[in-house]
């Protein structure tokens, strides 16, 4: 499972921070021409490279997040909470296939184990405020949110994030064997809370 | 992908797009990630204060939530170094000196402090000081150098070159810590203090009689040495060391280890052995319990993969069968030279072999065996009681999981009042298990890196599915154990407390300057230590005043039941005195509440141990005056007027008390600190702070010195009585 998790040269996604325009009030401490006090080049090409994966997935993140959780609030900090997990280890995250399945993982499981600690472990009863557009489906939030937690995470990460499935089981860090069996239950289950017909 | 997926795909993204865009910043978020690394220098009621580099803050502590955490939300004061000419990297991650006791004003810089290895993990050592804070002593992790104690000790000078991935440190030594790479063994003891030529080396490899002849030895002595030059790395690598327990046994703290020889030719075991160290204040003895060996080319060898010391003196041996079957053994104290039985004897000559003991511990009163256990292929983890008639009562702790999945229960260790608790990786700040919960930790280490995973068991049985164990965080950062606490007050009768005999009551009252009696960390319900990137930091107090009139415990939120304890204004006594009896440790059917505070020791640092919950005199239960509870760091004191409850007040010991909520001013937060009107933390090797709260013109003060620079003190002030603690200005240093 870990040995996937190694990052394979050819797929590395790589943030170059010549590719953002940094807005230089916001992110004074990137931006600046010098490096601020106790602070060297390296750490602020670091720290831009960063700044260039968030802004690149955080949106995506915390929106996959909020779905999987059905919970934004937790979702926020989740997200919060994963990417600054992130930022420590950027060095070593950002060569990885896919940083950002490790920075999903890393906010799931923490909003798993923040909901598990505070005894409120009902994940997939709570549908918190998850914005509904009404050109979508209706009944979507609904039924996604009556998904298991482990379900319902890949069913976001395949179809709303579009990861492959390999990508899928490298960011939950389950075979893939796995997460195609988990997808196919909870399709399963989708269709039927949805009134689909199997293969509709 | 069918119309269905196609359309479901369409949905989520319609159902996303509608949703508002996420809110963050990165700058917000990498701050977060560089407080992780504070170093916190002093923890109160509702904070601590931290330096990073050459900057100083306070971090704000709520009930539940970490001090990482908060310290990315709250950091109030940051004072940055002065530039220098030098190119500097990224803020020192490692923490500086954590000083004693938490609580008092001014602390003073004691590197002998510390007397507690608390944490475990490849790599990762922590030494608690007296005052229950942390010091990180080793660290390899990630592509980091290894490091020995940052007192003295640099990445390019370190004292000792631990092997990355190779260390473990054992967190049940009291009086230093034991650490061994692969080749060697290590040991600090807290009278020597955390210098970087503290490291005393037990043993390498080399001092093993590996003569295949032998196959007793015992009685060597091999008197420890500075391990400034010694490279026990370059012994050869056909041998390898391993460090399985360190314990008190007999009144002597005594360490298990086990040195194997291989053959180069072939890998194989060649000798085994396994050895004790005894750990004296000057000197220690090594010698061998075991020692098995065979000829170059035999097809059976063994060697240990586990052992533990029995609470008699004997200990427990963990042994596998060519690196596959295994089986476990029990072995008297030395020189009773009796074997006893175990789960899994070892089989007899021409019976199959199957079974793959990953792991086994067994609990302090030597009653119970944990077992991880693989047979023909199926892990599981089981309990046994040992019972040296040989009458063993098996009980399942998880049903078989999943082939894939053999070789997670790798490390198991026996907790507090019984409950499993997995050695390794530990347990990431948001995984901390709540008081009711027992949590099993498991190591995958057939990986590399090893992965911690966790699983939510309850005693004595419940089943662990692979969906329950998540990994902890891969890649994440450093991990520094697990701890289970005890049982909601609430469920006195739980299986461990039935199982283990309870701690008595003193048969005294206590005198100050006496020996306090301790009871276990499992009584205590204010020893909340939390990861952090940098360390670990106590919340003084998991005890807040709440606006509520209720002191309660801050395990698990204030609109969450239950709590550990909790008294509330208008409640009936006799209910409230029970739970805190509970709570804190004295015995229902005495009631031992103090009615005068003033028999609290003035100084209870210096209690050996977790915090020592105090039990005076029994007395008669009372309908009316002031009751108060205490334990090491807290004290809870309950006005009674015709056997309700009138008042109920919940402080830090030693330290002022505040209703906590977030419209605390700097100057409360002071106080919440544990002073009064100053708070001085020195750190002799980078930077010095005095905070200075002046009462009466509700202003701070305060002065920072960066001892590495010299440069001049830096001082200001900002008011103490309207400045939030969220809102306060950021100070910037400037040489200029």
């Amino acid at each position: 499972m870990v040995g996937d998790w190694e990052p394979t040269a050819a797929l590395v996604r790589v943030y170059p921070m010549t590719t953002v325009a940094l807005p230089p009030l916001q992110l004074r401490w990137l931006a600046s021409a010098q490096p601020l006090a106790g602070q060297s080049a390296v750490a602020v090409a670091t720290d831009a490279a960063f700044e260039a994966f968030y802004r690149a997935e955080s949106d995506g993140l915390y929106r996959a997040l909020s779905m999987s959780l059905s919970n934004p609030e937790l979702a926020r900090e989740a997200t919060d909470e994963g990417f600054a997990r992130a930022y420590q280890h950027w060095r070593k995250i950002q060569a990885y296939d896919n940083p950002a399945g490790w920075v999903y993982r890393v906010s799931l499981n923490w909003a798993r184990s923040r909901l598990r600690k505070t005894k409120r472990e009902v994940i997939t009863d709570e549908v918190r405020d998850v914005a509904v557009n009404p050109t979508a489906n209706p009944g979507l939030t609904e039924a996604l949110a009556a998904l298991p937690m482990e379900f319902r995470s890949v069913v976001v990460l395949r179809y709303l994030m579009q990861w492959s499935t390999a990508e899928v089981a490298q960011a939950l860090q389950v075979p893939t064997g796995t997460v195609k069996s988990r997808l196919s239950r909870g399709l399963e289950q989708l269709r039927s809370s949805l009134g689909e017909e199997a293969g509709q | 992908m069918d119309d269905f997926e196609r359309r479901l795909a369409n949905d989520l993204r319609r159902q996303a797009d509608a949703m508002p865009r996420f809110a963050g910043n990165a700058e917000v978020v990498a701050r977060r990630g560089r407080n992780r690394r504070w170093a916190v220098r002093g923890a109160g009621a509702f904070g601590a204060l931290a330096i990073l580099g050459g900057g100083v803050g306070i971090i704000m502590t709520a009930a539940d939530d970490t001090p990482d955490e908060v310290a990315t939300e709250f950091a109030t004061v940051q004072v940055a170094p002065a530039p220098t000419p030098t190119p500097t990297p990224t803020p020192d991650p490692r923490p500086l000196v954590i000083p004693t006791p938490p609580v008092p004003a001014v602390v003073p810089e004691d590197p002998t402090a510390a007397s507690l290895v608390v944490a475990t993990g490849w790599g990762v050592g922590l030494v608690r000081d007296t005052g229950a804070q942390y010091a990180p002593v080793v660290c390899c992790q990630d592509d980091e150098p290894p490091w020995w104690n940052q007192t003295g000790a640099s990445d390019t000078d370190p004292a000792v070159k631990l092997d990355k991935g190779a260390v473990r440190v054992r967190d049940d030594l009291d009086g230093g810590l034991v650490a061994a790479t692969r080749n060697a063994l290590y040991w600090v003891s807290a009278d020597q203090g955390l210098t970087s030529q503290s490291p005393q080396l037990l043993a390498t490899v080399d001092q093993v009689n590996t003569d295949p002849g032998d196959t007793e030895t015992s009685g060597e002595q091999a008197q420890p040495a500075a391990a400034d030059e010694t490279n026990p790395s370059q012994a050869a690598n056909s041998a390898s060391l391993q460090l399985w327990d360190v314990a008190e046994v007999g009144g002597q703290t005594k360490v298990l280890y086990s040195v194997v020889q291989l053959d180069p030719n072939n890998g194989q075991a060649r000798t085994s052995t396994l050895r004790a160290a005894t750990l004296a204040a000057d000197a220690a003895v090594t010698e061998d319990l075991e020692t098995n060996s065979w000829d170059t080319g035999d097809e059976t060898w063994f060697s240990y993969n586990g052992a533990s010391w029995l609470p008699d003196g004997g200990y427990m041996s963990l042994k596998t069968q060519n690196g596959a079957c295994g089986w476990i053994e029990l072995s008297g104290p030395q020189g009773s030279a009796t074997d006893l039985s175990a789960p899994f004897p070892k089989p007899a000559d021409g019976e199959p072999c199957n079974r793959f003991i990953a792991a086994a511990a067994v609990d302090d009163a030597g009653e119970h065996i944990a077992v991880s256990e693989i047979e023909a292929g199926i892990p599981q983890v089981a309990t046994y009681t040992l019972d040296r008639a040989a009458q063993k009562t098996r009980v399942f702790l998880s049903d078989s999981v999943e082939p894939e999945d053999a070789g997670k229960w790798s490390e198991l260790d026996f907790g507090s009042g019984g409950v499993l608790v997995g050695r390794g990786l530990g347990l990431d700040p948001a995984q901390w298990p709540t008081a009711d919960e027992t949590v099993l930790v498991t190591n995958d280490s057939r990986e590399a890196t090893p992965i911690g995973y966790i699983g939510y068991v309850s005693w004595p049985r419940s089943v662990i599915s692979t969906a329950d164990l998540e990994p902890v965080d891969v890649q994440g950062p450093l991990y520094f154990g697990a701890r289970v606490f005890a049982e909601a007050p609430d469920q006195p009768n739980t299986p461990e407390a039935a199982e283990e005999p309870a701690a008595e009551p003193p048969a005294a009252p206590t005198e100050p300057g006496d020996p306090q009696p301790t009871a276990g960390a499992e009584d205590e319900p204010e020893d909340f230590r939390v990861p952090t990137g940098a360390g670990v930091v106590t919340i003084a107090s998991d005890a807040l005043t709440g606006t509520d009139g209720c002191a309660r415990s801050a395990t698990t939120p204030p609109d969450d039941e239950p709590v550990r304890y909790r008294a509330c204004i208008g409640e009936d006594f006799a209910n409230a005195a029970k739970r805190l009896d509970a709570a804190f440790g004295t015995n229902p059917d005495t009631f031992a509440p103090r009615s005068d505070p003033s028999q609290t020791p003035a100084d209870t640092t210096d209690a050996e141990g977790p915090d020592a919950a105090i039990t005076p005199e029994p007395q008669t239960r009372k309908q009316a005056g002031t009751f108060t509870w205490q334990s090491r760091t807290r004290q809870i004191t309950v006005e009674v007027q015709d056997g309700t409850v009138t008042s109920v007040t919940s402080v830090p010991v030693g330290a002022l008390s505040s209703p906590f909520n977030r419209d605390l001013t700097i100057g409360q937060v002071l106080q919440a600190l544990g002073a009064p009107a100053s708070i001085e933390r020195t750190d002799g090797a980078t930077a010095a702070v005095t905070l200075r709260y002046d009462t009466e013109a509700g202003t701070v003060a305060y002065t920072f010195v960066d001892t590495k620079t010299q440069l001049p003190p830096l001082e200001g002030s900002f008011d103490a009585g309207t400045a939030a603690y969220d809102d306060l200005p950021i100070v910037a240093y400037s040489a200029s």
